[in-house]
Order: structure tokens, then sequence, then C-alpha cells
């Protein structure tokens, strides 16, 4: 893309690090800026920049994403960024976004497994003693470790071993099943946390424990005999859905819970409230302090959506050699968020993350710098699913991602390719692979084209299990299709366009593939995830000024 | 561990491997493409997307909100 070039700025000198801006040579400008700021100077926010930007900007986004299958999700998300410089030393940015989500789709619910338990036949991998016939359209358990959850405060449960599945425990600290009923008044006694969460039926029959546990619990003390006509009565209680009622029933068909929220099913937005709809908003803002040698940001984010909060906290410093061929970065942050749930308003967790990043950007050649990036993440609290029948995960999680990123100039075409690679890592057993490739190519002065690809991969964690699994009382599982062994594809192509008078609009589509054939390693043998594909389109408007 | 050792070595070799780069020589690299986060909005919204659709995520920085999509 041709660089900008600015008509009225010329030596306004607001920075001894700024670029001397000239009508008269692209070139020229070109160069100096290039002398006097590298890397990230007049370009967006890098984790990178060794100077405030010299211009402010405004950019408006519109996204619209969603999923090419019946009743999937729709997101029409409108977002709003800036950057202003407040002096020559400090830059204030920020954004706004507001999510709008609608339509359901089960696929992030374990498949397969689950039409197969809604039979007589027992799953494979369970002894036909224990299996109990398991009403798949049911929330009918949940596993109560949390042996003094009833404190005032729920603080974040103490973290089990990083292993997924623990051992068998004794009985006097054995986690207890707790069948429990849903209550559309929301007014039940409900005795810990955990177990405080939704069940949109009684247990039909508690299941019996695999491992050795304590004895089990009495009996839930609803009826137990439920049909999918009980099902659907439930349903009603929970709010006027008839005209999705046969989407719902034939969720329950599959095995998943019917369900009143698109959350079950992962939004982009989150939640929703007893509707096929949900709204999510976030902003956030972040405030840089350049100094010759070094600086420092510090930011704030806030989001809300019906059932999820969060306050994000960040600090951010960064440092260059001399030269400005290596720039290092050093982050913190952390976020706080309350969970709930838009089908149990008594659900209120807490769910606290920190992160440490340290990145390093290197100048490699004239043509050719690389970036890699190392972040750790701790996560603590309520992480299970409160919207997902067969969820119960870990309260802990370790995460480490590395992501290196190299960028080199193709002289003689004036564009760029851009190399991507991430390897991630967990205490849940996961590790992923995602590896991009973006190419930027000019086709008219002012007019480039940006294809990409863009492939991810992961395995599966370590208590993944498809729905309809009956696990020991004191296992994690989840049948989440997220944390199943699966792989994804994005294709995109990107059209940017200089549209003269500090105005620059772009426009791109991407179709993302997911599906477990996919996945090249660790593929799950049971209960895989189904194939979803979706697309998104992104228009944004830019003004320099 | 052997994770971070071998991140560690990789940015070590990177940084003694190179030659380096004049202020002069960086033209090239001061162009709006060359950078990696060209469109910033637009990076955060895709990975937000695949933040909500995929297992795992991050690498890209601190700050960003949270979400109940995950």
């Amino acid at each position: 893309m041709a660089p900008r070039v600015s008509n009225n700025k010329f030596q306004k000198n607001r920075s001894r690090r700024r670029a001397v801006k000239s009508k008269t040579s692209v070139g020229m400008q070109l160069l100096m800026t290039a002398a006097v700021a590298l890397p990230g100077l007049a370009i967006p926010s890098t984790s990178s920049a060794q100077a405030a930007s010299e211009d402010a900007s405004v950019s408006i986004g519109y996204l619209d994403y969603s999923e090419s299958r019946p009743n999937g999700i729709g997101v029409q998300s409108p977002t709003i960024f800036f950057k202003i410089p407040l002096s020559h030393r400090t830059e204030i940015e920020g954004g706004f976004t507001y999510d709008s989500v609608s339509g359901a789709s089960g696929y992030n619910v374990g498949k397969a497994k689950s039409q197969e338990v809604a039979t007589p036949a027992p799953a494979p991998t369970i002894a036909p003693t224990t299996l109990q016939t398991a009403q798949p359209a049911c929330r009918a358990f949940r596993i109560n470790t949390l042996a003094a959850a009833s404190q005032p405060t729920p603080a974040p449960a103490p973290a089990p071993a990083p292993t997924p599945k623990p051992k068998p425990t004794t009985p006097s600290s054995t986690p207890t099943i707790v069948p429990t009923v849903v209550s559309t008044g929301g007014g039940s006694s409900r005795p810990t946390s955990i177990s405080n969460l939704p069940y949109c039926n009684p247990p039909v029959s508690r299941p019996t424990p695999v491992a050795p546990v304590a004895p089990a619990p009495s009996p839930a003390p609803q009826p137990p005999v439920v049909d999918d006509h009980d099902d659907h009565d439930d349903r009603e209680e929970h709010g006027d859905r008839d005209e999705h009622e046969k989407d719902e029933h034939e969720r329950s068909e599959r095995g998943l819970r019917a369900l009143d929220s698109d959350r079950e099913v992962d939004t982009l937005g989150g939640a929703s409230a007893g509707s096929l709809s949900d709204t999510r908003l976030a902003g956030d803002l972040k405030i840089t302090h350049y100094l010759d040698t070094f600086s420092v940001g510090g930011g704030v984010s806030l989001s809300h959506e019906n059932d999820y909060d969060s306050l994000g906290l960040s600090l951010e410093g960064r440092t260059w050699t001399d030269d400005k061929n290596t720039t290092f970065a050093l982050g913190l942050s952390t976020s706080l968020d309350q969970v709930g749930s838009s089908i149990d308003p008594s659900l209120s967790e807490t769910k606290n993350s920190q992160s440490i990043f340290a990145g390093v950007t290197q100048v490699l050649s004239a043509n050719n710098i690389l970036q890699s990036n190392l972040m750790f993440t701790t996560i603590a609290g309520f992480l299970t699913d409160p919207y997902l029948e067969w969820d119960f995960r870990p309260d802990s999680r370790q995460s480490l991602a590395w992501l290196t990123r190299f960028n080199h100039y193709i002289e003689s075409q004036d564009g760029s390719i851009h190399l991507d690679y991430r390897l991630y890592n967990d205490s849940w057993g996961i590790m992923s692979h995602m590896v991009e490739t973006a190419l930027y190519q000019p086709l008219f002065p002012g007019v480039m084209i940006r294809p990409s690809v863009r492939y991810y991969m992961q395995n599966s964690a370590d208590f993944y299990q498809y729905a309809g699994f009956q696990p020991a009382a004191d296992q994690f599982f989840s049948a989440d299709q997220r944390l199943s062994a699966f792989g994804g594809v994005t294709t995109g192509l990107k059209l940017i366009i200089e549209l003269g008078a500090g105005f620059s609009g772009s426009l791109s589509y991407d179709y993302l593939m997911q599906s477990s054939d996919l996945a090249l390693i660790g593929k799950s043998a049971d209960g895989g995830r189904d194939d979803l594909n979706m697309q998104f389109f992104y228009l944004e408007l830019t003004k320099r000024f | 561990m052997k994770f971070i050792s071998c991140a560690c070595l990789s940015i070590a070799l990177l940084l003694s491997a190179c030659s380096p780069v004049q202020p002069w020589q960086k033209g090239n690299l001061a162009k709006s493409h060359m950078s990696f986060e060209p469109a910033a909005l637009e990076a955060r919204q895709r990975q937000h997307i695949y933040f909500s659709k995929e297992g795992t995520n991050g690498g890209y920085g601190v700050g960003g909100g949270g979400c109940g999509c995950n």
C-alpha cells in the first residue's frame, strides 16, 4: 500500500523521534519515518511500537458472523476503535464493541455417542451394570466437590491436581452427587455452589459411580421417569420458546440437554437469557507513555453479558536496543470474571485469570522481521460451562502459548508475506498448533489484496467425553466439543483500499471449517466433533487525522 | 520446561545471528503491511472468534476483555 502522505504537517516536529513528513517526496518521507522509528511508528498497535503514534485515528468496523448449518448462530458486531496521541510521548487507545447474537446450534455438546446412549444399548466403554438410563435431554446430576462450598463468599475452590482425572478419594472426602431439581422460581434450597447449577429435569436415575466411592446418595426427589414430553414441559416453564421447540426437541433427540439458550453452544457474544438472542458489551482503554529507551502502558477492559461480567487490567512495558532493531516486551494482566447463568439466576461464581507475557521483536534484515512471544496464563475458579449437561471441569487451568511471527517484504511486488506459528500446551492436556500465512499483494496504487490461510489443530482434553458418558463420581468430564480433538482451516480474502483524505477501508471474507477429521494427531476415539462451517464478513473504515 | 528452553534457545539464536540493520535500511520494514498487526481492530475481532470457537488461545499480548463465550 502506498504510504500515506501528510499534506499539512510539514516539519511539525512534535517529537524528535517523529518522522518528518514531506509533500514532495514520498520516498524521503518513508525513509525518514523508517530511520527514526522502527518498527511500529505510524502503525496500529503492535507489541513492538517504540513511539507514540503521530496521528489520531478512528476505525469503525462491522462483523457479520454466521454458521453454515440449520439453526446455527449468527453474530452482528459493530465496533469502534480509536487511538489518540495526547502528546508526543503519550497516547491513548480504546474501543467499544457490541455483539448481538442470535440463533442456536448444538455443536458444542458432545455428539454421536449420545444417540446411542439414548437407546437401551450401553455405551461401549461402560460396564452394563453401571450404565443407567441416561436421559440425554436432562441435566440429571452434578458432581459436587466443594465440601465447604457453602461459604458466604465462594472463593475459587482449591485447585485440584492438574491431572484431570483424579484418583478415587476416601469416603470422607468423596464428592457427592447432588441431584437437584430446577426451580423456576429460583428459590429452591441449593446446598452448595457447584450443585447450584440448574437442572432442566430431575435425574432419571442416579448414575452408579464406576470408581469406588462413598455410598451413593439417595435418588432424586422428583419422579424418576422423564421422557421427552416431560422435557418439553420443562422447557415451557422457562419461557416462550414455542417456536423453537422443534429444534429443541431435535437436540434432545441427539442427547443434548434441551436448553433455552444459545450459550450452551458457544457464541461469540456469550450467553443468552432465556431466548435465542444475546448481547455483549465490551470496552477497553489503554494509555501508553513513551520515553527514550522504554515505554510503559496500562489498560483496563470491561465486558458485560447477561450472565457474564469481566474486568480486566493490564500492564505492559517495552524497551529496545539503541539501534532499535530489537524490542523487548513484558506484560502482566489479570481478569476478574463473574460467571452466571441465564437459566439459573442464583448461579454466581468467580473466574480469575492472570497472564504474564514476554516477547521480543527483532529486525533480521532490511526485509525481514520476526517476533516471538511467550504467554503463560493461569485461570482459577468456575471453569465448568454452566450450560452444558455433560460438563464438570477442574477449577484451574494453566497454559503456555508460544507465538512466533515472521514478516518478509517482497521487493519485486511491494508486498509482503506473513507467517505465524503458535504452539500451545495446557494442564488439561490440550496441545494445539496454529499456523497462518497471509500475502499482502498490491493490485493497483492504493489497492491491496490479502489472501490468507490458517490451519489450527488440537488434541482433546484429558477429560473430554462424549455426551452421555457416565463418569465416576469424582471424575472430571466435559462434552464440550471445543475440548475434543479437531482441526480447522480458515481461508480468507481481504481487500484494502486507500480512499484518500486520510480514509482507508477494508472488506474481508473468511470461511472457517472445523472438523474432527482435520486433526492430524490425537483424535478422540469417542464422540468427535461435528463438522461445522462458519463464515464471517468484516468491513472497516479508518480515518486518520 | 522443554517448551520454554526451546523458545529461549530460538530467541537467543535469533538475536545472535543478525547483522545490524541500519536506520536507512528500514524503509521497507516501515510499511504498514509489514507490521505484525496492520489492522488492529480486525485482528481483535478475529481473535475473538477463534477464542470462542477453539479450545486454546493466547500469545498475542495482554489486555482485552473477557467473554462468557468460552
